[in-house]
């Protein structure tokens, strides 16, 4: 063997996990070097102490903790997602369609259908009466009050 | 002997009562004075002119404008050019004391019963004595207004819920050269109709004032004629207006009325005046619909709908009867139109 293996092929070699030519290269390089057969030495020996060292199991409301905290989300991530849902849309969107046929049918739809008459023509009849006030005559103008003034040319004269 | 303290007691009472009646005469002549301003006001003006005259009307926060070039020529002859934004002209009045026309922008002309100003029912000195009894005239001051003194002559409805006017009269001419008319109740402006330039002239050409009839211009009515009819006639012409109260509150007397024809349905027309203010009471067999349709119409057309509810002082109500159906309109308060359609039956 030219060269020293690095430590994680050994620790690979361990730990079964090298294909078999790679498996029988390094085998026989830690037979034949000695400086690679103590770091196989030595890596062994750490991973005996680490499968003998006491064991704690973890507490159960621990785990339930760490889960929900994983899964925690904050409230406008949650809306978002919400509004993402595709079976939000679907009939949101229906009953908003629905909505906006009744109002457009609603707002353009005479009120006189139900035999009502329209206010329009009530209001052109004062403001045509008012106009009569209000016909530009002589020198004052716009206001109830010209018509007057201006009818009263025959007592004043 | 006197003494010097009953002295100037005396002195003292003398002068608080010379005060009281100075200021009590000074009471009765501002209103003389604003009687005979307006008196002035109401006569012909002895003289041409011309001028610009721009009518701002409020409704809410929003405010609408129109313009139009004035010019009047000494006895009865004037022309109103109303302007469009872009400064041409929208329509044109011309009138010579008996007949007047109104060009539109479509090349037709209005003429004839629809645009002419009709003797109305209601007797002239009634009017005037109904104007006074409902108002009172005051002349507030002396202001400048284009350059000239101004009388600023006030009329304040003796009655709340009524607008209140200002007309800044031009102290040599007599002309109106500012009216505003505030909304009832309230200090805030309702309309206001200025000149914005103002001369007098000695002689304006004839050719200003004709009425021209072309044949490619056709000759057309509005149909919102408005019939006078006296309280008797309306009675008469329709029966179904024998309940309809012949006066209302706030000083509002008959004044005229008619009857007219709404998708078929028969509509009468009963106008109440103060003097000044105009209330309207329409009687249908048929309710009327609470919408309004806000067409964009210039603001001093009045043959148009708009005008009414372009101010704020605009007010609608409405009430069902026992047989008929009541819409009360004026520039009034709610208050006042409410105990106007109280008495109705």
């Amino acid at each position: 063997m030219k060269q020293h293996k690095e430590w994680h092929l050994i620790s690979a070699f361990i730990d079964n996990e090298l294909k078999s030519d790679e498996k029988s290269t390094v085998e026989s390089h830690i037979t034949k070097c000695s400086s690679c057969r103590n770091e196989y030495d030595q890596l062994l020996r750490i991973k005996d102490l680490v499968d003998t060292s006491l064991r704690h199991s973890m507490p159960a409301d621990l785990i339930d903790n760490l889960i929900r905290q994983a899964e925690k989300t904050t409230l406008s991530e949650r809306i978002r997602r919400w509004f993402q849902a595709p079976q939000v849309w679907i009939p949101a969107g229906s009953l908003a369609t629905v909505l906006l046929i009744i109002g457009i049918w609603m707002g353009l739809t005479p009120e006189q259908t139900a035999n009502t008459l329209p206010l329009e023509p009530l209001l052109a009849a004062h403001s045509r009466y008012i106009g009569e006030s209000l016909v530009p005559r002589r020198h004052t103008s716009s206001s109830n009050f010209s018509i007057h003034l201006a009818r009263y040319d025959d007592i004043t004269n | 002997m006197t003494s010097p303290i009953k002295l100037c007691f005396t002195i003292s009472l003398f002068t608080l009562i010379g005060i009281q009646i100075y200021c009590e005469e000074g009471k009765k002549t501002s209103k003389i004075n604003a009687i005979k301003v307006l008196g002035s006001v109401v006569k012909h003006p002895r003289l041409s002119y011309k001028g610009r005259v721009t009518v701002t009307k409020w409704f809410g926060k929003k405010t609408r404008s129109e313009e139009a070039n004035v010019y009047y020529s000494y006895p009865n002859h004037y022309r109103w050019e109303y302007l469009t934004p872009d400064g041409g002209i929208d329509r044109i009045v011309v009138g010579d004391g008996k007949v007047q026309s109104v060009y539109l922008p479509d090349d037709k002309v209005l003429i004839g019963k629809g645009v002419n100003s009709v003797r109305k029912m209601m007797d002239k000195e009634k009017e005037w004595s109904l104007l006074f009894f409902n108002y009172e005239a005051t002349i507030l001051g002396e202001e400048e207004r284009l350059g000239r003194t101004v009388w600023i002559l006030e009329l304040k409805p003796l009655s709340p819920g009524k607008p209140r006017q200002h007309l800044m009269v031009d102290q040599k001419t007599y002309v109106v050269l500012e009216n505003r008319r505030f909304r009832p109740g309230s200090g805030k402006i309702a309309s206001l109709t200025k000149y914005d330039w103002f001369e007098p002239i000695e002689k304006l050409p004839d050719t200003l004032f004709e009425i021209k009839k072309t044949q490619d211009r056709e000759i057309v009515d509005h149909g919102l004629d408005p019939d006078f009819l006296s309280y008797e006639d309306m009675e008469e012409a329709w029966d179904q207006g024998s309940d309809i109260p012949e006066a209302f509150p706030s000083g509002f007397v008959f004044e005229s009325g008619n009857t007219f024809d709404v998708l078929g349905e028969t509509v009468g027309h009963y106008r109440y005046t103060d003097g000044l203010a105009i209330l309207s009471v329409f009687v249908s067999d048929q309710p009327v619909s609470k919408k309004f349709k806000k067409e964009a119409a210039p603001i001093t057309d009045h043959s148009h709908a708009n005008p009414i509810l372009l101010t704020t002082s605009g007010r609608v109500i409405f009430k069902k009867g026992e047989n008929q159906y009541y819409t009360l309109v004026g520039d009034l308060s709610k208050k006042v139109l409410k105990s106007a359609s109280e008495l109705l039956p």
